[in-house]
């Protein structure tokens, strides 16, 4: 008997060792964080500040360079492995305060991070938003929510340059910005990253286009309803066997939020949001374009109303897409996103192109595209030695990744 | 965690059954069970071969699995008895589009009812996965030192295994494009139970349940992860011993 308790033991211990469902702890100052008490900087300032630094001082995984790039949100600072910066700028006494945290988008690795520009290094020109950009950002890094112990000295490189300055560049992120398995603290697919993904350097996002079973098109991932993307609930099995009064009523997504209605993530990318790119990734079960062109429409013209330079375009992954649009009226001038060759892009008058990133930069057929007026993305490339290949060699207009502030870093320090 | 309730319960099962219904072995018997098991540390006899096969069921982790298809690992596990207590073990795992050719030296001793070995196993996996007109491969060496610690019950061992994993090279490609090339790291660790038992005259059964703590799980190359942590991907082998 002895021996099968310890047996039953052993077992519990091994099946209770398998993974927790984990979400990476966002590192934060508090509440009272002296941030509060610090003044925003003016437009000119922001500008002033953007540019690619050097790191004079600071642990290897910082590299040799980062970028900083202003966001809707505050500050993205990026290196080229996938380390980046989510900071909150302001400043007292022509002193600017940096205040965020870090994170490793490879792995779990994050941590608290706390910067200051000295009058005398930049402090003043920044306030002011006039002078010179001789700017030296001092302070400190940390691990989780210890206090930042690990020195950090960035120095004011060079501005972007003009060709960055002037260029169109999207920076896609996938699942409306970002995986749920990337343990962050929204769910993929949902408004909640939509407000989220600017963070990382983001100017456009893919979303996963389902239909219900009475025809309303919805934003998921997965065939089916898993505790992989959302809680536990009284529905299992295929998710578009469900109305949308079922999924709205006991679906939610793994952080808590609601499935998001296609109209409701359009209307929230437009009206709050500056990005500039969606991408309907058709993953339906059953031909859903004649539910979802008349959103992407209205759409389109609730864009223009508000004065938004944004593209909303449909995807065609498959030659079955292909087809079903083409027995749409007016079909060739639905602004679309085709996954197929060039012929097809063609055949439908497809807006985009967008190869699979492993058929290589294709210059020459993403320069007859341009050619024609039309726009070439590549999916989905993620790792940054491909990142850096594609942005220096390649001529996409831009990339879909699930690393943003990879694409960033390479975009900006070009 | 819900699809591991139903193995764990059945492990469970099979240990109270055979708690309660377990016969006394003739005392004309002469089977051994040492000489005929695979996972309790034991010594070959000299040039003496063993096979068994089995099949093991695993779950990855979410974060990589998302629509990817389950399928079980078939195994084919051999072992050749050598002089001065050593043996040769290999192993052959595949799904297919995932396979892993292993091979090394073990020692064991047996004092009574325990026994030890330790072994150092060297593998070879390759997996290839044509998928909408692309060619994608995987190769790489894995090696995988280990210990075991074995205790026999009449005719049940109970064994537990311990291994470290070191990747010394993986390469990823699609076409002509080589995705990713890795060397040198510390993979993780496994650490594994297992069970034997005879059911009838010299035939033996193995259940085992099994952690794999690992970075980079090799049946699972064809998900092309880049995340860089660690997981507990638990699998659990049902083996026959031929």
């Amino acid at each position: 008997m002895r021996n099968n308790i310890i047996l039953i033991v052993i077992l519990l211990l091994i099946i209770n060792a398998c993974n927790k469902d984990t979400t990476v702890p966002v590192p934060s100052a508090g509440p009272n964080s002296f941030m509060n008490e610090t003044y925003p900087l003016t437009s000119p300032s922001r500008l002033l500040m953007e540019g690619v630094y050097k790191v004079a001082y600071g642990p290897d995984f910082l590299g040799d360079s980062v970028i900083l790039k202003w966001n809707r949100y505050g500050l993205l600072i990026t290196n080229n492995n996938g380390k980046y910066f989510v900071m909150r700028v302001g400043y007292i006494d022509s002193i600017v305060f940096l205040q965020g945290y870090w994170r490793d988008g490879y792995s779990d690795a994050t941590g608290l991070a706390s910067f200051y520009i000295a009058r005398e290094e930049g402090g003043i020109e920044i306030v002011t938003g006039t002078g010179s950009q001789e700017i030296i950002i001092r302070g400190a890094i940390g691990n989780e929510n210890g206090l930042p112990d690990k020195p950090v000295i960035l120095v004011y490189s060079r501005p972007f340059s003009e060709k960055v300055k002037n260029s169109n560049f999207y920076i896609l992120a996938h699942r409306c910005g970002g995986r749920t398995s990337d343990r962050l603290p929204v769910s993929e697919n949902s408004i909640a990253m939509l407000n989220y993904t600017e963070k990382f350097g983001s100017t456009g996002v893919e979303m996963d286009v389902r239909l219900t079973r009475d025809g309303i098109p919805f934003l998921y991932h997965d065939p089916d309803i898993n505790t992989r993307l959302t809680k536990k609930g009284p529905l299992a099995g295929p998710i578009e066997n469900y109305s949308w009064a079922q999924i709205s009523a006991f679906v939610r997504l793994i952080h808590g939020e609601m499935i998001p209605t296609l109209e409701d993530a359009l209307i929230f990318t437009i009206d709050s949001t500056l990005l500039r790119f969606v991408y309907l990734d058709m993953k339906a079960s059953r031909d859903a374009m004649s539910a979802v062109i008349p959103i992407q429409q209205q759409m389109i013209q609730r864009a223009k109303d508000k004065g938004r330079d944004i593209l909303i375009v449909v995807g065609i992954p498959t030659d079955d897409v292909l087809d079903n649009l083409m027995t749409y009226p007016d079909y060739q001038n639905i602004p679309s996103l085709c996954e197929l060759t060039v012929d097809d892009v063609r055949k439908v008058n497809s807006r985009v192109w967008a190869p699979r990133w492993t058929l290589g930069t294709q210059n020459d057929l993403v320069q007859q595209m341009h050619d024609e007026g039309r726009v070439a993305v590549c999916w989905t490339i993620d790792t940054p030695a491909w990142i850096q290949d594609y942005v220096t060699n390649g001529l996409f207009d831009g990339l879909l990744t699930n690393y943003p502030y990879v694409v960033a870093y390479n975009h900006y320090t070009q | 965690m819900m699809k591991l309730k139903f193995p764990v319960f059945l492990i469970l099962f099979i240990i109270l059954l055979n708690q309660t219904f377990a016969q006394e072995s003739p005392a004309n018997d002469s089977f051994d069970l040492k000489q005929k098991c695979i996972r309790f540390p034991h010594q070959d006899k000299l040039w003496g071969f063993q096979i068994a096969a089995g099949l093991q069921m695993v779950l990855p982790p979410k974060d990589l699995l998302e629509n990817a298809i389950q399928a079980p690992l078939v195994n084919i596990h051999m072992e050749l008895g050598l002089p001065w207590k050593f043996s040769l073990e290999g192993d052959v795992t595949s799904i297919l589009v995932s396979n892993q050719f292993a091979l090394g030296p073990h020692i064991g001793f047996c004092y009574r009812n325990f026994g030890f070995d330790a072994g150092w196993d060297v593998a070879f996996f390759y997996g290839q996965l044509r998928q909408a007109g692309f060619d994608n491969r995987s190769s790489g060496w894995i090696h995988y030192p280990n210990i075991s610690f074995g205790y026999k019950i009449k005719d049940v061992a109970l064994t537990l295994k311990g291994e470290l994993v070191f990747v010394s090279r993986v390469s990823q490609t699609s076409g002509e494009n080589e995705l990713t090339r890795t060397r040198n790291f510390l993979n993780g660790f496994t650490a594994g139970l297992y069970i034997e038992q005879r059911l009838w005259k010299n035939k033996v059964f193995v259940i085992g349940l099994k952690d794999n703590y690992e970075k980079f799980y090799w049946p699972t190359w064809m998900l092309f992860t880049t995340f860089n942590r660690f997981y507990h991907i638990p699998e659990l082998s049902f083996t026959w011993i031929l």
